[in-house]
This record gives C-alpha cells, structure tokens and sequence, in this order.
C-alpha cells in the first residue's frame, strides 16, 4: 500500500512541483482512511487540492488508467483494476449524505451482483460506492452496465466504486427511483412509491411490543411494532432498538429504512434513526387520524396490517381442514363488500355471525390483509377485532349487482380490487383466443401437447379469451376464462370447439376483433395488479351502443366546443 | 406508479390520432436503454409509440423483397393521410393483408378499416422525417365503427388541444407542469415538444376536430366531396401553382420509373408549401387522372414518356 501511495504522489508532484510530498501523501491516507478511497480514485480530488488545474487534473487522471478493462464476472477483476466495463444487477441502493471537507455530499452504497441475466450462470455478490450520485440509474431490480468504474481493495475484501466520471447504462428498468437521504420530512402517502431513506413527521397510533425469534436460532430479539400516522395516511413500523414512545405522541423520525412486505410499505426504525419529539399544535388529534386510517376495500392492500374497515359481510360459512401437524382446525370465511368494492373475509376465531340472517355490518379492527389472485382478503385472528354495528353505515348494498365504477387509469395505477366496472377502448384481440389445453395437475397451457413442468400429458379442455383494454393513457390486460367466454360469445364451449375444427381458429379470432376492436366497451370483474402490469380478470363485456351522434355532443358538452 | 415496482415497461397506449397530427409531426425520441421503444412527439405533446387509426382505405399494394411479402396502403381520415405498412417478419398478418389487398383490387365497395399500430418513423438523411405506422392489428369496420372512433379521436385530441394550450404559459419543468395538474401521459411530450417546435398553431387541430364531430353527428360528407372541400378551403392560387409546379417537375424529371411521392414533397417544401397542401394537390391530380401512380409510392404524369 505504501509503494503504491508513492507513485500517486509523485504524480502529483509532478503537476504541483511546489507541493510539500509530506502533505500530499497525508491526503491519499485520508481518502484512503475515512472514505475508503483508493488512491487512483482520489487523484483527481488530491490534485484539485493542491491547485493544480482542472483541466490537467483530468488529463493525468484519465491518461493515468486509459487502458480500460470489460470483463463479464467479478473473478476476472483484480484489486489493481480501474476503467472497468460490466453489466450487473443492481441489488440495493442505499443513500447516504457523508461530510466530505466540511462539505455536504450525496452519496450512496449497496450490493451489485454480476452475471445480471437469468441464464448467464451463478451470480456473485459486491459492495459497491456510488460517489457520482448516479442514484436515477442504479434503482433496485435494474439491470445495468457501469462504464469507467474502478475496483478498491481494502483489507482482502474487494469492491466497486462509481465515480462521477464512471457512466451507468440501464439495460432493464428496476424499481422506483430511491429517494435521497433528506432531513426533510415527507407524507406518509408519499411513502408509498419510494424506496430508501426517509423522514416523516406523525402521531404514534400503536405500540406493540414483541419477540421474535432469529431464524439462525442464536435467540429471541426484542422488537417493537406499530402504526403511524399523518393526515395523509398511516404506516406501519418495526423498531430494532428500545421504543418508548406512547400512543398519540408526535413524533419526528428521521432516517427511517423503507422495507416493503408484499405491495405493503413499511418503516424500519434501527440505529442509524433519529426520533425526537415534534411539537405542532395544528397536527390532526389522535381521534382525527383514527377515522381518516380507517381504510375502504378499495384502498387494501396485499400485506397491510393493523387496519380499521368497516364491512357488509354477505356470505359466511365454517370450514374444517387439517394442518401439517395433522390437527383438525375450523376457519371461518365469506365474501363482504362496501360502497367501493368487495373482497374476501377470513377468520381464525369464531364470531357472532348467524349465516342465516345475512348482511351483517361490522368494524373490523387491527386486522391483517393478505391477497389471493389479487383479491384482498381480510384476515381476523381474534374475536375482539370484530364488533358489530348496529345501524348500517350505508344503505344496504345489493350484492349481486354491486359493481363499483372505476375510471381505467387509476384502477391500473392502484392496488387490486374485487367487484369494479371499468371501461376503454379493445386495442387487440389476441391470436391465443379459443380453445386450449391445461395441464390437469397445475392448469398450465400446453404447447405442443406439453405441460413446461409435467411433460407430455393428456389435457383438459378449456377456453379463454385475451384481450387488451386502453383508455388511451393506460391499459391493461383482459381475460375471460371459460364460463365469461361463453357469456359473451353465446355459445357453448362445445360450439366454439366445432367451430375453430370447422372454420379455423383464424376466423374465429377475426370474428371477435371484428366485433370488439376499437369499439368502446365496459367491463366488471376484478383485477390484479402487479409488476407484470395490470390484468381484468372480466365476468362481463357490454359494447357502448351510444350512437356516435350522441357521443359526439357529449364529447363536445366536456371541452365547450358546441356546435 | 402506485406502489408495486416495475420490472418491465409497460404496454404503451394506444393513441387515438387523426392523421394531420402525425404526420406534421418530426420529432423522433428513441430511448436511451437497448429496449426502449420509439416514440414519435407530436405538436400537441402526444408522446406517440401505439396508435389507434381508422378511415378509408385508400392505397394498398404489396412488393415483394429477397425477404418475403411485405405491404403498405394509406387509410384516409378526415384530416390527411396515414401510412401504414406490414413487413415481411409480420407473417402471422400477410393472409390477412392478402384478403384486404384482394378485396381493395376488385375495388366494388369502399373499405373502411380500424387498425392499431406501432410509430415507424424513419428519418431521411437531409433530416426530414416520414411518420408511418406498422400495423399489429386491423378489422374492418361500418360506418357507425368510424364515427365511433371520430368521436373518441376527436375527445382525445380536444384532450391535447387543452392541455396545450394550459402548458404554453407554464416554465417548461415536470413540477410546473404537475401543479397546474397537466397529466402525466402528456406533460412529457409537452415538454420535449416545446423545445423542438416553434410557432403551433393548435387551431388547424380544432378544425380538424370539429370536422370529425361533423361527421360523427351524420353530417356525412362523402370522401370524394371531402377532397373538394380540401381544394376549396386551401388557398386557390397556391394550390394551382403547387399543381402546375407538380406537373412541370414529373415531366422534367421522370426518366421512366415515376418520381418517388417524397421526392414530389420535399420539392414543394423547398417552395414553402405544406406537406398537406402538397398531398392535397397531388390527389387533386390523381383524382384528374393528369398524373398517375404505376408503382405505390411513384407518381408519372400522363404525357411522361
């Protein structure tokens, strides 16, 4: 390491004759010692410092490593390594603001692994250092190729440092951009599209303390779990360290880790956070943000916990099944709806409910959402979670026609939902419409007579249609499976069967488009969304049949273009 | 994006476009990632990849190439012209462009299509740009499925029109933008746009609109008297020079083989007159039977030898 530092000094001194050697090696060892910065990263910095010109500065810096290097796995690089070209996946991005010389610097570390693409063998696992706040192009999940980046040794362990000449190429998009490390608070809704660190300011809702046991069995942890809330929204929170804050304290948290569990986000509270308690006299109460964290069907999501709702619960039934310790259990579960959509219902615990004299309207509360095929479904693991009203909160909802209207984008752009209508343009009618064959033991499709998993097989017949539904600003997909198929076509799957034999299963697809293709429909049924994009799982199509004249004066009436 | 991470681009829309928005258009945006799609940004912001088109179809031939069939036709709107095209790596639409080609050559009825579409800018070496599209999907639809798509083109574009006009003032920043609640779809393009077009005048896209609401509300005029209706809202004089002009540069230069259309449209541009007004004189010379087209593409005039 010594030799090394000696022949950057002496580069130095070679643009800054009149620099004192001493000085300028105690500066390499600084880098190297506080930011763990190489010298042949630090040069350039180290040169600026003792003034020589910018210009110079770069030239010797680049000159000093032109050869650069592109390599495919991390093994082929060595601690000497600088210019290196490779694409990896990026894995965590983690920002950070550093003092660097009394100044302020964005910048940010994390995991890159190599061989980024699913076929191109075992990955293996870096650190890595962005230190050109690169932060738009390294989002978690993408794939990317760094460009002019430099390898650092430090005590046996090897790195990669993203400098602010290196360039980052995305190959594949990830995740959201990460928000910068920032002492400014935001929204707790806010927090639902990003990913890093971030400081909010809200009230204590609940404080849960519990146990867990680590998985590598080293013993139990203290941990605390809780709920917090701003007039925006509520999130949840794990605390790692002491949490003693009462319920309805309100508090500032700066530094908190975003971690999502499911499309749930949540807040990591460690060692590296700040809590101090804020003082506003204006922030809404604790029974205000009570009643705004009370969410509605349509705003749960896949793995929320601790939330309020309250339903019109139209099924209930017990049913019985045995565990893989093979005890016999009773689970209760039904179907319950509210003004904006339905969803399912689960409980580990009896409740008052008499299947027989159905609805029933309760609050359900602290409870846990899970979500199957895009269904959310509320998950009640003790009694006192349930209460029933008494008066119903709305006018009874006829559940065998309760489809809540949605426009398109906002339902592609939001959680799943159960029980909605929409409506859009079909901007295609895919060829794979008609009859296929399921795999009988997972209901794959089989091409060729074959199951990807089972092999060859003797399916079972079904029949499906896809299409795509636009509003001209989103879209999504829209599926109906067999008995929605039939439905819409007004035939038997049967028919459909002899048809495609008879005339072929290209007739068949342009007898559909002919009848759907940019003709405005609605649609009920349910939809999914997630990071394929969105999917309308439809039970129903009906075709605008508005005569376009009449269109056409709607259409005017909205933008004040009358005739 | 609410929430769920995005681990592979979303299906682009489908725009609903009339043909003068498109085609006027010559701002290209190809993405700096190796997937990234192109989109074509028009003058009112629409940030274009997939489209959604529907009229007449006017022109459709196939040529054959060392790597298969491949076709192209033109589909007339109220507005102008939309160019489309088929290539040879889109087997699974050739029988189906062989049944339309059929049906377009016995030339019985008028077809009116529906289709869905990919921008296919390409952009010349002198730097001007040829908007067309390559088709994904098409059926033919009645007159009733073109009002419908009249009318819904028509609601988009007023969409644009709005929000154009609401951007003009605002400083060209995505949080400017988002506080005078410019939607997300269009404030990009809006912004791009601005850098790149000069002087929009967004009122031939009113009447373009207006034109299509005309229609959907069955003022029917036919296509023919549409053609007419062009001529006589185009200036007379200047649309009588560019027609003498087109006439006196085939008979110079045609060497046998027609004078490729674009070669006619740049000409006339170097003479200040607009790509439409250019077309529009060209179908009025068509439409004359004074010059003729023998091969898509290529115009001869009648006296050429």
């Amino acid at each position: 390491m010594t030799d090394e530092i000696d022949e950057y000094v002496k580069r130095v001194l070679e643009h800054a004759p009149d620099a004192d050697p001493a000085k300028v090696r105690e500066e390499f060892e600084k880098y190297e010692k506080e930011f763990l910065l190489p010298p042949k990263d630090s040069l350039r910095s180290v040169m600026r410092r003792f003034e020589v010109n910018e210009e110079v500065a770069q030239g010797a810096a680049r000159t000093a490593f032109r050869e650069g290097k592109k390599v495919d796995a991390f093994s082929e690089l060595s601690g000497e390594d600088s210019n290196v070209t490779i694409e990896v996946k990026v894995v965590t991005y983690v920002p950070r603001v550093q003092m660097v010389r009394g100044e302020e610097k964005q910048i940010a570390f994390g995991w890159i692994e190599d061989s980024p693409y699913p076929d191109s063998g075992e990955s293996v696992r870096w650190d890595y250092k962005d230190w050109g706040d690169h932060s738009e192009n390294l989002s978690p999940g993408s794939v990317v190729r760094l460009e002019g980046v430099s390898v650092n040794e430090w005590q046996g362990k090897k790195s990669i440092n993203i400098n602010r000449s290196s360039r980052v190429v995305v190959l594949e998009e990830g995740g959201p951009p990460v928000s910068l490390a920032t002492s400014d608070p935001i929204t707790i809704a806010d927090i639902s599209d990003k990913d890093g660190f971030v400081t909010i300011v809200g009230r204590v809702m609940s404080n849960n303390p519990t146990t867990i046991t680590k998985k590598d069995g080293s013993g139990d942890m203290n941990i605390v779990k809780g709920k917090i809330a701003d007039a925006t929204g509520a999130v949840g929170f794990v605390s790692w360290d002491a949490f003693d804050h009462e319920v309805g304290t309100l508090l500032r948290i700066e530094g908190a880790g975003i971690k999502r569990f499911r499309d749930t986000p949540e807040l990591n509270i460690g060692d590296r956070t700040k809590i101090e308690v804020f003082h506003d006299e204006n922030f809404a109460n604790l029974s205000q943000l009570e009643d705004s964290s009370k969410l509605k069907i349509s705003e749960l999501k896949d793995g929320s916990r601790d939330v309020t709702v309250i339903v019109q619960i139209i099924e209930w039934n017990e049913r019985k099944f045995t565990n893989s310790d093979k005890e016999e259990k009773t689970l209760w579960g039904g179907e319950v709806v509210d003004p904006t959509g339905r969803c399912r219902m689960t409980a580990w615990q009896e409740l008052p409910i008499d299947p027989s004299s159905l609805p029933v309207f309760a609050t359900l509360s602290g409870v846990r959402v899970r979500a199957w095929q895009g269904t959310p479904d509320i998950t009640v693991d003790r009694a006192d979670q349930f209460e029933i009203l008494k008066s119903a909160p709305w006018e009874e909802i006829d559940s065998s026609n309760h489809w809540v209207q949605h426009e398109l984008t906002p339902l592609v752009t939001g959680g799943s939902i159960n029980g909605v209508e929409t409506s859009g343009c079909i901007v295609s009618v895919r060829s794979d419409c008609g009859i296929i064959h399921r795999c009988p033991d997972c209901r794959r499709v089989l091409r060729d007579h074959a199951c990807s998993v089972h092999g060859m097989i003797e399916g079972n017949r079904d029949l499906r249609l896809r299409m795509v539904i636009d509003d001209g600003s989103n879209s999504a997909s829209l599926l109906f499976n067999r008995e929605s198929s039939e439905t819409y076509l007004e035939k038997t799957m049967e028919q459909v069967a002899d048809e495609i034999d008879n005339s072929g299963s290209e007739t068949f697809v342009e007898g559909i488009r002919s009848s759907l293709l940019g003709r405005h429909v609605s649609v009920r049924g349910r939809c999914m969304v997630d990071e394929q994009g969105a999917m309308f799982l439809a039970s129903s199509i009906e075709v605008d049949k508005t005569p376009p004249a009449e269109r056409a004066k709607e259409v005017r009436a909205k933008w004040g273009v009358e005739s | 994006m609410g929430g769920g991470k995005l681990s592979r681009p979303s299906r682009q829309p489908a725009i609903r476009m009339f043909a003068r928005e498109y085609f006027e258009s010559d701002l290209i945006e190809k993405g700096s990632g190796e997937y990234d799609p192109t989109f074509v940004i028009t003058k009112l912001g629409a940030k274009v990849n997939r489209m959604m088109v529907a009229g007449l179809l006017e022109r459709m031939e196939r040529r054959d190439s060392d790597n298969g069939a491949n076709y192209r036709g033109a589909i007339r709107d109220p507005t102008g012209l939309h160019m489309f095209s088929v290539a040879s790596f889109q087997p699974e639409l050739h029988s189906e462009m062989e049944e339309l080609l059929a049906k377009f050559e016995q030339n019985e009825e008028p077809i009116l299509v529906l289709a869905i579409g990919k921008c296919n800018p390409y952009q010349s070496d002198d730097g001007n740009v040829f908007t067309g599209i390559r088709l994904e999907q098409f059926t033919k639809i009645d007159g009733e499925g073109n009002a419908n798509w009249l009318v819904e083109t028509a609601d988009a574009t007023l969409r644009r029109i709005d929000n154009f006009q609401k951007s003009r003032d605002l400083e060209p920043s995505p949080d400017a933008y988002r506080v005078a609640s410019i939607p997300a779809d269009l404030a990009e393009g809006l912004i791009t746009g601005r850098g790149h077009y000069s002087n929009v005048d967004a009122d031939v896209y009113m009447v373009a609109v207006l034109r299509a609401l005309d229609r959907a509300e069955g003022n029917m005029t036919s296509y023919s008297e549409e053609s007419e209706q062009t001529s006589e809202s185009s200036n007379e004089d200047s649309s009588d020079v560019s027609k003498e002009f087109i006439c006196q540069f085939l008979l110079a230069n045609d060497r046998g083989d027609g004078i490729p259309h674009d070669a006619i449209m740049q000409e006339l541009a170097g003479r200040g007159v607009s790509r439409s007004d250019g077309e529009a004189a060209v179908d009025q010379l068509l439409d004359a039977g004074l010059i003729w087209e023998p091969l898509f593409g290529y115009l001869r005039h009648i006296d050429s030898k």
